[in-house]
Formats: structure tokens, sequence, C-alpha cells
């Protein structure tokens, strides 16, 4: 195919190194409890490690006209997560909250129970 | 290896460019189809975990995250592979190219035998997905987590399966010549497909096992 861009080699021996590299960070990281930094920084290293095989193993470095696709269904994405989190961050405000589905029961057998006054209140269905 | 055999360019397309062109474009359109199917997923794993934070970290001890760590090194090492492929066909390396397929999907089935077991250990407890949870734990919503945990980790195993099935198709095609450095588009397009099931893999396995 003449005239068809290749991606030097070095490009994806990096790529590769990098990921191993912040795979091992990530398990590492998730040993040191960080608080409420917990997850961005697990979700912040998953996002980078995406982004390193989308530019170059997936050749978006180079890509034009189809990274459309790419943010749109990201864009579409954010749309997705937002809209229902306004929703969950506001249950209640107007109406009164159903916490439990009606007639439901859990097909777990609860056996240890760990703190007891904090769980009973987070632990909804 | 047999003969490269010589393409002829479907009477639609201009040329060799336009179509490889046309297939990324398409291929594009499905990945995009994809990130939204997934992030549906995403989604309730989130809603879920906003309820109940607490069970959700009890629950992902409940993972064994050294097997899932081995298996974020095997899939990244097979997206390497898989780009190798791409790689050395561009240069006419049809052998090596040829390896590093059979490679990727060696690779992949290690990943699906080790998840294979995972999945064993966890009904070995009762942890079954839906109404078949019949396991023990210390929080009643416990069956949530795993009734998210079976459901995506078990269509990632599906794409997985899919991929290996369209490796060893271009194995085949890598073999029998009708694929070469003058026509390799569907060895690009299958591992543009493969690297997305990658990129799924790298969001689930923090916020499955570490998180």
């Amino acid at each position: 195919m003449s005239g068809h861009f290749i991606i030097p080699k070095k490009y994806y021996q990096f790529t590769f190194i990098a990921l191993l590299i912040l795979t091992i960070f990530t398990v590492l990281i998730s040993r040191v409890d960080l608080g409420v930094l917990n997850t961005p920084v697990a979700i912040g290293v998953a996002t980078v490690k995406a982004g390193l095989v989308g530019a170059f193993f997936m050749g978006l470095r180079w890509e034009r006209a189809n990274l459309i696709f790419v943010f749109g269904a990201i864009a579409a994405m954010v749309l997705f997560f937002l809209f229902t989190f306004i929703d969950l961050a506001y249950r209640g405000a107007i109406t009164d909250e159903v916490s439990q589905p009606y007639g439901y029961k859990s097909p777990v057998k609860v056996t240890e129970k760990l703190h007891h006054s904090s769980s009973e209140k987070m632990d909804r269905h | 290896m047999q003969q490269i055999q010589k393409r002829k360019l479907p009477h639609y397309f201009n040329n060799a460019h336009q179509e490889f062109e046309a297939a990324k474009l398409g291929m594009w359109a499905f990945m995009a189809q994809e990130i939204l199917f997934f992030s549906g997923l995403f989604v309730a794993y989130g809603v879920f975990r906003y309820f109940n934070p607490e069970m959700f970290i009890y629950a992902s001890r409940l993972l064994d995250w050294k097997l899932g760590f081995i298996n974020t090194i095997f899939l990244i090492i097979s997206s390497f592979t898989m780009v190798m492929s791409v790689y050395h066909i561009q240069h006419n390396n049809r052998t090596k190219s040829l390896v590093n397929l059979t490679a990727t999907f060696f690779l992949a089935a290690v990943f699906l035998i080790i998840k294979t077991f995972e999945y064993k250990a966890k009904f070995d407890h009762g942890y079954y997905p839906g109404m078949l949870f019949s396991g023990e734990g210390a929080f009643s919503s416990l069956h949530i987590f795993f009734g998210l945990y079976f459901t995506i980790t078990g269509l990632h195993a599906l794409h997985i399966i899919v991929g290996m099935v369209l490796i060893a198709w271009l194995m085949v095609r890598v073999w029998n010549g009708t694929v070469s450095a003058e026509y390799f588009t569907p060895v690009e397009m299958v591992g543009l497909y493969w690297h997305f099931v990658d990129v799924v893999w790298i969001f689930l396995f923090p916020l499955l096992y570490l998180l």
C-alpha cells in the first residue's frame, strides 16, 4: 500500500514499557490508603494507560477525521454519567426517597457485621 | 507459507488507500458503539458503588488481585504482540507477523483460562450471578457486586473470545498470502478491536480488584 504511513517501532516499545510500569504503579499505589484520592488516582492512572494505548497502539496520534468518533463517544459517556449522578445526588430532595424495592429479600447470608452503625446506613439495595 | 495472492481492488473503490480509509472509518464507528456499550456497564457500577461504598471495598477484597494483575500483564503483552504483528506485515515480514499473531492468540487463551479459575473459585463460595447467589458475606448487598462482576467480566471475556476467532482467521490469511504488505487492512482493523478490549480491561482491573 504505497503512501501508507507506518508507525515507527520505537513508539510501540515505549508504550509497552510505559504500560507495564503504570500497571505495577497502580497496584503499588492501591496498597497505600490515600483516603478520598484512592478512586481518582486509580482512574487517573487507568486513563493515562488507555490514552497511551489509544494514541500509539491504535494510532490516534496520527489520526484526524476519525477522532470525532472517539471524542463523540467519550462526550456521550460523560453526559451519561453526569445526568445519572445528578439524579442520584438529589434523590429525596423533592419527593420521599424509596431506599429499598418493595418485597425484596437479599440472597446473601450475612455472617460478620462490620462497622455496625455506618454500614447500616450505607448498605442499601 | 503460501505465495502472496495478488488482490483485486473492489470496483467501488478508486484506489487501495481509499479502501483502507473506508475500512478504518467503519471500524472507528464500531468502536464508538463499543465505548457506548461498555459505558452502560460502567455507569451501573458507579450507581451501585455510590449506594454501597463500603460493600464494594469489602467485595473487591474477595477477588484475587494477583490473578487480576497477571491477566492485566498478559493482555498488555498481547496488545504489544498485536501491534508488532501489524508492524511486521506492513514491512512484508509474514513469518514474524504470524509468530506475533500466534503469541497474541495464546496470551488471550491464557487470559481466559485464568479467568475460568477465578470464576470457579467464586462459584465454590456460592458467589453466583443474580438470583443464583447463595454465598455469605458481611453485607446483605454483596450479591450486587457479584452481579456486576460477572456481567462486566463475562461480556469482556466474550469480546476476548470473538477476538481469538478473528486472530485465528488472520493467522490463516497471513499464512495463505491473502494479506501482505500490499493489503494488510484486516490485520490493522482486528488490531484496533484487540486494543479496545485491552483498554476496557485496563479500567476493569482497578475498579473491580483494587478499589
